[in-house]
């Protein structure tokens, strides 16, 4: 075949050109480290990088998912503890005082008193709140407390006279001198009036003087009537209803997350069951356990006290299963977090393979085309030289 | 019978030959380096009357099939480089191997939902689940830009390639024009220049667009374009010119007669750069858009599914998460009825196939609505009214007669895919205000029913063909994308080696080489030193004859 100048020209440039690219393939290789730099150095293998990168992502969430729900476990897990710990102290004090003959009227007195506080710790457990307003024990109406304490509602009588004063505010101030009896609060001047105990049928006071938006305080209880629009008259009458502590204000949801793939796992637990025992079998009422323990001291009653202490057990046993459930989540999770961890690793090594490059064979292929450039270089500088009118003189 | 003026004759002749032949040699030596050159050979020829050498022709060394493989080769090659450059450039565009873009977004959205389900009612958490949803839409926003960018920058290069096509055909009239009018006047080596230079220009022509040529027998050359189109004809060129399309706006090429009749081509042009530029503009880039429409839409559908069965803070039913879905009708090109479509609007979202669809008239008052992706017919035999709306899958689509009653055989195609990634956003009302997520089935603050099952989408197997996930949809388009620059980059590379071939066969004839030329210069040379010692020798001998007189 005719060797031609410009064919001798156009195959060195064509070789020379092929050897840079190549180079500046394997330069790139070394210099990024990275097998794939675009799609199109491995479309299949980016796929797969892309698909990994995802699962690394949610990887990562669930991690996230699975510390929070851990957190909460815990936290359900050590407020279940306290309670248990409180009414096992609530069943000591009924022990101590059901005996007729041992207990006294001052000593179920005092008892009283410490139940009433033992009471109001359970309530402050069933309202724990996690990351500021978040109320564990209420549901899905995480937002506001579970339980509601002690309190009044006053209402005028149908049958006052139009104009009167009206109730402005109500409050219980002292758990301790609560009753949770009914009342009215019977006007018999426009300045003078009576209570009256509904439950207990009696009147507490008599002969009271009335100031307009001054507060009226009676066990515990304080009551604030204003003149508005006008002032009472006598024969007004105003109903005061008492709800003991203990009223449910959540409701039923059940917070699941996401922990794994496919994993929905449960992490609350509702104020109704664990306190109310709703939806549990032979469940108990606790609120309503204790608060009817601090009406048998008040009212002297051995027989009922002796009555509540098998109660007192369930309660126990109820809260301490509720306890144990946590503790089982915790060592769910616990699983699960060694699964995603476990998923992370190999991930990460998948992850390795498919993107990175092995460094000491990019760095030998980079040196082995380096020696093939300089080599294409060196035959093209032969080729280019003699020419036959170097030789005609 | 010989004489001394003779033999004179004959070695001035010689001396003249070998002259021209060296000026030959040298003209070659003087283009060894001139692109599409081909050298020229003195053809010597002893005369018959044996009184010395004449040159008769001077032989351009040129082969015209290897001329013809040379402009298939090439003409296949500007199409495989213009699409491997623009596959490129594309495949820079989207690609996510650097870890931004839509995969990684998508999967950002799908971590918000989780956070939201562990705290359903937190601002940040909202806050955040609104924000990635924005990055995402913005994603696919930008992904539609680019495409779309590339098909009017594809536009422009077509603009400036008929452009140079007409500046080739004028240029090759006027080359033919100096041809024929110069027949016979013209010394060889001008007509053998000529020849040269119109060869290089065809293919120049041919990388461009598919091209064939004739020789016309008075020295001019006839050159076709895209399978038997007239473009220079003796000394006149014809022209190819772009106009605006139809329906999309986007340019169409036209062949002009001589007598000014238009010929739409666009659609015969599949080689040559031209070629190769149409194939991205009118195919690979649409069909990736039409990818990348259907995984939006069908990625607007679920989520928007899910939150319309949950409820927000305030209580209310939860709207559309994401808006975009439309109805996308095109008339088919062969149309040859009046009736245009005059309205259409998604009527029941949950009814929504995200599949192709056909109303196909059977005869002008008759149509039949077809589900062209599954190939099944949705309803058949429908009486046509004008005006009155069409409603199938949650569509409603409206035909009127705006210029004539549709004629049998009309098909109007029908989706709700099309241009969702240019317009997918999140919702007015989420915009608004991010109590309108609805991560709850009730209003409660802490119900995350909702938002468990918007993250649980991520894996759900909810993409087109309802074989995969959201994510590893799109991350199929991507690995197409790639395989198809590696085909087109592995053909565009087999075919710059053919052409390297084919090169090396013409230079192989036509090439010049110095070595071989400098051989001739010294046989060519050493014949015109014996000629001019022939002449001297006559000299002598006229010399030694006039000595003989006293």
């Amino acid at each position: 075949m005719r060797v031609t100048n410009l064919s001798t020209h156009y195959n060195i440039t064509n070789q020379i050109r092929r050897g840079a690219e190549q180079l500046f393939e394997a330069q790139e290789k070394a210099a990024t480290q990275r097998r794939i730099n675009r799609m199109s150095d491995d479309p299949i293998g980016a796929g797969q990088l892309f698909s990994v990168r995802a699962a690394l992502e949610q990887n990562a969430q669930f991690q996230r998912n699975l510390d929070y729900a851990t957190g909460l476990a815990e936290t359900y897990d050590s407020t279940l503890g306290e309670v248990v710990d409180s009414l096992s102290r609530a069943k000591e004090l009924l022990l101590s005082q059901a005996n007729d003959i041992s207990a006294s009227p001052q000593t179920r007195e005092a008892a009283r008193v410490e139940m009433v506080s033992l009471l109001q710790e359970v309530l402050t457990a069933s309202n724990t709140a996690r990351l500021g307003a978040k109320f564990i024990f209420a549901g899905f109406r995480d937002d506001a407390p579970a339980f509601r304490g002690a309190y009044t509602t006053t209402t005028a009588d149908p049958g006052n006279a139009p104009g009167g004063a009206a109730v402005a505010d109500e409050t219980v101030f002292d758990a301790v001198h609560f009753t949770g009896d009914d009342y009215r609060i019977e006007f018999t001047g426009a300045a003078t009036f009576d209570i009256f105990d509904v439950t207990q049928g009696r009147y507490i006071s008599t002969g009271n003087a009335y100031v307009s938006a001054q507060p009226i305080r009676f066990d515990g209880i304080a009551i604030t009537l204003s003149d508005s629009p006008g002032a009472p008259q006598a024969g007004d009458v105003f109903h005061v209803a008492s709800t003991e502590a203990g009223e449910y204000l959540g409701d039923s949801g059940e917070q699941k997350l996401e922990l794994e793939q496919g994993n929905r796992v449960t992490v609350n637990m509702t104020g109704e069951a664990v306190f109310q025992g709703v939806g549990v079998a032979g469940g108990t009422n606790i609120f309503d356990l204790l608060n009817r323990a601090v009406r048998a001291l008040r009212e002297n009653d051995g027989a009922e006290i002796q009555s509540l202490i098998d109660e007192v057990d369930s309660a126990v046993q109820q809260t301490a299963n509720f306890q144990a459930v946590a503790g089982t989540r915790q060592n769910q999770i616990k699983a699960i977090g060694t699964r995603l961890t476990d998923l992370q690793t190999s991930l990460e090594t998948l992850q390795s393979d498919l993107r990175d490059v092995d460094m000491a064979e990019a760095l030998t292929t980079l040196s082995q085309r380096e020696v093939a450039y300089e080599a294409s270089l060196g035959a093209a500088s032969r080729v280019i030289m003699p020419t036959l009118l170097d030789f005609l003189r | 019978m010989s004489s001394i003026s003779a033999i004179l004759n004959t070695a001035r002749q010689s001396f003249l030959a070998e002259q021209t032949a060296l000026q030959i040699t040298a003209h070659n030596i003087a283009n060894a380096n001139t692109e599409g050159y081909s050298r020229q050979r003195p053809m010597f020829e002893a005369s018959p009357f044996g009184d010395g050498v004449s040159i008769q022709t001077i032989e351009r060394l040129h082969d015209q099939f290897l001329d013809r493989q040379m402009r298939e080769e090439l003409g296949a090659q500007g199409r495989l480089t213009q699409m491997a450059q623009s596959l490129r450039r594309i495949e820079s565009l989207v690609d996510e191997t650097e870890g931004q873009g839509v995969g990684l977004r998508l999967q950002e959205l799908f971590s918000a939902f989780q956070d939201l389900a562990a705290r359903p009612s937190g601002v940040a958490e909202r806050e955040t689940v609104r924000a990635k949803a924005n990055v995402l839409a913005s994603a696919l926003n930008d992904n539609h830009r680019r495409l779309v960018g590339v098909q009017s920058d594809a536009d422009r290069q077509i603009g400036e390639m008929v452009a140079t096509i007409n500046t080739l055909g004028e240029q090759i009239a006027q080359l033919n024009r100096q041809a024929q009018s110069g027949a016979g006047l013209l010394d060889e080596t001008s007509a053998n220049q000529i020849q040269d230079q119109r060869n290089m220009l065809v293919e120049k022509l041919s990388s461009l667009i598919q091209t064939e040529t004739f020789e016309d027998g008075r020295g001019g050359l006839t050159v076709m374009v895209a399978g038997g189109l007239v473009l220079v004809q003796s000394d006149t060129a014809n022209r190819l010119e772009v106009v605006p399309g139809d329906s999309n706006g986007e340019l169409e090429i036209d062949y002009v007669f001589a007598d000014g009749v238009r010929q739409r081509i666009t659609d015969r042009l599949r080689t040559g750069e031209l070629g190769g530029i149409l194939e991205i503009r009118d195919h690979v880039v649409p069909d990736l858009r039409k990818r990348l429409d259907q995984f939006t839409a069908a990625l607007i559908h679920e989520i928007n599914q899910i939150h319309r069965s949950g409820v927000d803070l305030t209580g209310a039913a939860g709207g559309d998460f994401f808006d975009g879905l439309s109805v996308y009708t095109a008339a088919q090109a062969g149309n040859s009825g009046g009736a245009a479509v005059t309205a259409s609007s998604i009527v029941d979202p949950d009814q929504l196939t995200l599949k192709e669809y056909e109303i196909r008239f059977t005869d002008p008052s008759t149509y039949d609505v077809v589900n062209v992706t599954d190939g099944t017919v949705v309803s058949s035999g429908n009486a046509y009214v004008s005006g009155t709306p069409i409603v199938f899958d949650g569509i409603s689509v409206e035909i009127s007669d705006v210029g004539g009653s549709p004629a049998a055989g009309d098909v109007f195609a029908v989706n709700t895919f099309s241009w969702a990634s240019a317009g997918i956003s999140v919702a007015g009302s989420i915009v608004n205000s991010i109590e309108a997520i609805a991560a709850g089935l009730s209003a409660e603050a802490g119900d995350n029913r909702n938002a468990l099952e918007l993250a649980a989408l991520g894996s759900s197997l909810v993409a087109p063909g309802g074989r995969s996930t959201l994510g590893e949809y799109y991350s199929s388009i991507l690995t197409d994308l790639g395989i198809q620059v590696n085909q087109v980059s592995a053909g565009e590379d087999r075919q710059n080696m053919l052409v390297d071939q084919t090169r090396n066969l013409i230079l192989n004839l036509s090439g010049v080489s110095i070595d071989e030329e400098s051989a001739n210069l010294i046989r060519f040379q050493r014949a015109f030193d014996a000629s001019a010692r022939v002449i001297s020798l006559v000299d002598e001998m006229y010399q030694t004859i006039l000595d003989i007189l006293p």
